[in-house]
Order: structure tokens, then sequence, then C-alpha cells
């Protein structure tokens, strides 16, 4: 276990160093400099107070120092200031995070609860009305762009029903009631794209585990039917899964930045799209760390957890 | 009832059984071709201008002059949803082509070399997978200013890492064949075994795959254009319809169902053309879906 344990650290500490390369590299691209992006691209200030600004960015020295400079301080978790607004790129990310947390969690959570007993059912009966339907439900799933939903959503529930309100966020400590009414349509938007192919994975993860000389032979046994499913198949099945819903987390953080907006919560998703439309070099940089250090981390702890789970994971 | 059980499945034409065994395959195929086509002949399809505002008619909904209606600046959906779409296939058709090529050359090379070129490659394909696709997508978008190509190679870059992971697990399991083995056994150079040996036995793979790809690129694209992050607005895409048609909701939810459904609608044609095209190459995997 212990080397299993190693061998991934060693992997996620080479893969935020990637990373990390891959975001400044990506960041000095940038077209246009960036001293313009600050003043405004028909300012009048001289040449001087152009010069002054550019040694305080600290743009007049060479690429790989500042990437050095830069990687060191985030390390120690500053991430620099931003451009736009007084605060460093940190307090601002932190600030914007627990909305996201929260609807990706709840998102999460309500993708599982459904995606379990959908995929167990189908997987039971397979062939059956329902093992078909879901995977149709599944292939529109996929091609169904979560804006799309998220703006049908709000159309028949928050417009024409009125049983929920459209956009905007209240804070849980302000209003408990009305903070879960807000998120209700965003979480249900984000978790829809996942429904479909988790239970799927359910399905077939469960299908494999039925054919299983375990399981015949506890059915053999004498054990009842629930019993058997409940106790030898599903947990054995649900283990792999683990592992794909830490692949998904990805998917989740872009699923999330779409709907934020759509919802106007917000989180660091609206806090990214407003960086990038407002040119604002140092929160994008900092974001776009943040989060795929974020998802690289929590692969890094699904993968543990798998290896917990699942000795034969850490054996091999 | 009982002659009906016993009637063999395929009846008819070879042409309508092939419909019939296939029927993704020629539903996204046939709504591809038909908007292909509606890009192709454009401007005949419409007396409207997309960019010409019309006050005297603003948020309208279907009618007979306007198909589709009209948006905030009285501007003719139709046209601009046929405008929309050339934008929509060209990003496709260019992602397609840019992230196979690359996806299949990094694949290959990654495959057939292993040893510290494959690790490599793979570390830096890890790193990228890391990025949310979207999140790379809008990075790159801003990094390199608002333009087609800028789209294209953003929503490329993000799609290559997947695809070159996939086509080296394949070209590792076909590295162990006779005919590989042969190949190398006689001399031949890796350029040659890459082209001649490898890339053959890969095409049913890029065929599903770039299928499933263009699908990608359309939502992924949509999705930027309606983050504001795509094309600058006088340029008509889908997904910036439904930006501007989004903030008419209540009045006229037509400017937003209509975009929205186009997008959707192109998805699922790659999709299903996907799908099809699977079948057809891999029945084993449609059997097994099924079981």
């Amino acid at each position: 276990m212990l080397r299993y344990v190693a061998e991934r650290l060693l992997l996620t500490v080479a893969l935020l160093f990637v990373i990390s390369i891959a975001t400044f590299g990506l960041m000095s691209l940038v077209v246009g400099d960036p001293v313009y992006a600050i003043l405004g691209s028909e300012s009048s200030a001289d040449e001087l107070t152009i010069e002054r600004l550019r040694r305080e960015l600290q743009l007049d020295r060479p690429l790989p120092v500042r990437y050095l400079d830069w990687a060191s301080h985030a390390v120690t978790g500053d991430l620099g200031r931003s451009f736009r607004q007084p605060v460093p790129v940190r307090d601002a990310v932190l600030a914007r995070l627990p909305v996201t947390l929260e609807l990706t969690a709840l998102a999460t959570a309500l993708a599982i609860a459904c995606a379990i007993p959908l995929g167990m059912a189908a997987a039971l009966r397979a062939g059956g009305r329902l093992d078909v339907g879901l995977s149709a439900v599944a292939a529109v799933n996929l091609s169904l762009p979560n804006f799309l939903l998220g703006i049908l959503l709000i159309y028949v529930f928050a417009l024409r029903l009125r049983w929920l309100p459209s956009a905007g966020y209240i804070p849980v400590t302000t209003d408990p009631l009305a903070h879960l009414r807000l998120l209700l349509l965003p979480t249900v938007t984000l978790a829809a794209a996942y429904v479909g192919s988790l239970s799927r994975y359910v399905r077939s993860l469960m299908a494999d585990v039925l054919h299983e000389d375990y399981v015949r032979t506890a059915r053999a046994k004498g054990l009842g039917r629930a019993v058997v499913i409940r106790r030898h198949a599903l947990r054995n099945a649900l283990i792999p899964l683990t592992t794909v819903i830490g692949v998904e987390v990805a998917g989740l953080f872009g699923g999330a930045v779409v709907t934020e907006i759509v919802f106007s919560l917000p989180g660091v998703g609206t806090l990214l799209t407003e960086s990038i439309l407002g040119r604002d070099l140092p929160m994008v940089q900092g974001i776009v760390l943040f989060v795929t250090a974020a998802v690289v981390l929590s692969s890094l702890g699904v993968d543990l957890l798998y290896g917990f789970l699942d000795p034969r994971v850490r054996m091999s | 009832m009982a002659v009906n059980a016993v009637r063999p499945r395929g009846r008819g034409s070879s042409w309508s059984r092939l419909v019939r065994t296939y029927p993704q395959l020629f539903i996204g195929g046939g709504a591809l071709l038909a908007l292909a086509v509606a890009a192709a002949v454009g401007s005949g399809l419409t007396p409207y201008d997309p960019a010409a505002t019309d006050f005297g008619a603003v948020r309208q909904a279907p009618s007979l002059t306007h198909p589709l209606g009209t948006d905030q600046l009285g501007r003719d959906t139709w046209s601009r949803a046929l405008y929309g779409g050339r934008l929509s296939l060209l990003v496709a058709v260019g992602t397609v082509g840019l992230s196979l090529c690359a996806g299949t050359s990094l694949g290959i090379l990654s495959g057939s070399r292993r040893g510290w070129v494959d690790n490599l490659i793979m570390r830096v394909m890890d790193g990228m997978l890391a990025f949310p696709a979207l999140i790379l997508a809008m990075t790159i978008a801003f990094a390199l200013g608002p333009s087609v190509g800028t789209v294209i190679v953003a929503l490329a870059v993000a799609r290559t890492p997947p695809l070159a992971r996939l086509l080296r697990a394949q070209v590792i399991a076909l590295s162990a064949r006779e005919f590989i083995e042969a190949a190398v056994a006689v001399g031949a150079r890796p350029g040659r075994i890459a082209l001649r040996h490898y890339l053959p036995n890969l095409v049913s793979l890029l065929l599903v795959q770039g299928s499933l790809t263009g699908g990608t690129a359309i939502l992924t694209e949509a999705s930027l254009s309606f983050l504001g992050l795509g094309l600058p607005p006088p340029a008509p895409s889908w997904g910036g319809m439904l930006r501007e048609g989004y903030l008419y909701l209540e009045v006229n939810p037509w400017q937003s169902f209509i975009p929205g459904m186009l997008i959707f609608a192109g998805v699922l044609a790659f999709n299903f053309l996907g799908d099809g095209l699977r079948d057809v190459v891999d029945p084993a995997e449609r059997w097994r879906r099924q079981r």
C-alpha cells in the first residue's frame, strides 16, 4: 500500500509541474501587451509610465525567470494580484469557491443518487423497457448542451409555472430556504449531464458482476435474490464507480462554468468568464491553475480511495 | 401471427434493409448532409441578409415572412441560423481534421516507440487531460484572440489527448500482431510501418472517433460563443444567438429555443453518425452493449 501511495504522489507532483508549465506557457502567448490591458488600448500614457508599469509587473525579465518566480509563489498559495480588482487572486478565488463547490457536490450527489437505482434496475432486466429507454436517454443526454437544459428549466419552472426563482444567489446564512430554492435548478442542470452516462456505467458494472461465480454461488446456497444483489453484487459493482466519478470531475468543472453563467451564480466559473472578458491575465492564470490542480488532487484522492477499497489495485 | 414471427428480419431492397439495420448512421449522416448543403448554398435559401436590421419587426415569433422569427434587432433568425450553421460546420470539420492528425501522430509515435518518448508524450497528455476541456478551450481562445482559426485550434488541442491515448492503446495492441513483427523483421522504416501498417488498421477507429469529435466540437464551440468567448458579435453563430436570445427569454422564447435546438440537433447528428459507424465497423461491440 505504501508503495502504491508513494507512486501516486510522485505522479501527482509531476502532473502538477506539467500543468503549471502549460498554464504559464498559455498565458505567455496572450496577444497584446498586458500593460495596455491595464491602461486601456487608447491610453495616452507616456513612454515613462509604460516603462515603469512594465518593470512593476516584472514583464522586463526573461520568461523562465518569471515562471520560476510565479511558480514558487504559487506553491505557497500566492497567485499574484488582479489587474482589475484591488485584491489578491487567491482571495478572489476563495471568495467564489464555496458556491462552485456546493454546486458540484450537490450535482454529483444527485447524479449518483439517480444513477445507481436506475442502472441497477436496467441491469436486472437487461433488454427490458427501462434498459432500452435508459440508453436512449443517455444518448440524448450526451448531446444536450447543459446551457440549453438550464434555459429550458428556467423557462418552464421559473417563467411559466413560477414555482422557482429564475437566477441569482442568496448566501445560506442569509436565508437557507431561498438559498436551496435558487440552487435547485442549477443542480438539476449540472447533474442531468451525468445521470445518463453514470447510469450506463452502473448498468454495465452490475451486468458484469451478475455473471460472476460468487453471485451464482450465493444464490445456489439459498440466499434470497435481494440479499445477493445488495450484499454481493452491488458492493462489488460500485467499487469501480469511484474511478468513473474521478474521471468525470474535470468535465464537472467545465459544466459548472456554463451552469453558473446561465443561473448568474457568483462561482469560480463566473469569475473566470468575467476575467477573460476583462482580459485580467493574473486572475485567469490563477483560476486555471487552481481548477486544474483541484482536478489533479481529486483524482489522486479517488485513486487512493480505490486502492483502499480494492486490494487488487494496490498489489499490481 | 406465427407467420410473422418466422419472417426474416431483412425484407425489401438491400438499401431499405441497410437503413433499417443502421438507422442511426442514416439519420445522423442525412442530417449532416442537409446541414452541409445548407451551408454550401447559404444565401440562396433566404431573401434576407443575416446582418440586416429591421426595427419594424423585432423579436417576432415564427411567421410566414420570417419562418424562424426575428431577434432583438429585427434580423431574420433563419438567415442567421444558416450562416451560423456554416460556421459550426467549418469549426467541426477543422477540429476533426486537426485533432485526428495530431492524435494519430502522437498515438502511433507513443505506442510504437515506447520508452522515454512514450513516457514523455503520455505525461504531457495526462497533464492536458487535467484541464477541463471547456476551460482549456476558453484559455486558448483568450490567449490567441477571437477568430475561427483560434476556436479550431482551441477545440483541437482540448480533444487531442483523449484521442492520442485511445490510439496509443490500439497501436500497442496491434504491435504484438504478426504482420507488424514481420514488417519490423524485414527492416521496414518506422515511417513506412506507421503509414502502411498501423494507419490502415486504425481507420475504422478514426472514423468513429472523428464523428464523435465533430459533436464535441459543435458543443464546445457553442459553449464558447454562449459565454461570449467565441467569434465577436456581428458574426452569426448558434451559441452567440442563444447568448443574445437568452436575455429575451420571457418576451420571446423562440429566440432561445431555435438556436438551442439547432445546437442540440447538430451534436446529436454527429453522435448518431459516430454510433452508427461503430455498429458498422464493430458489430461485436453492438452485441455486447445489448447483452
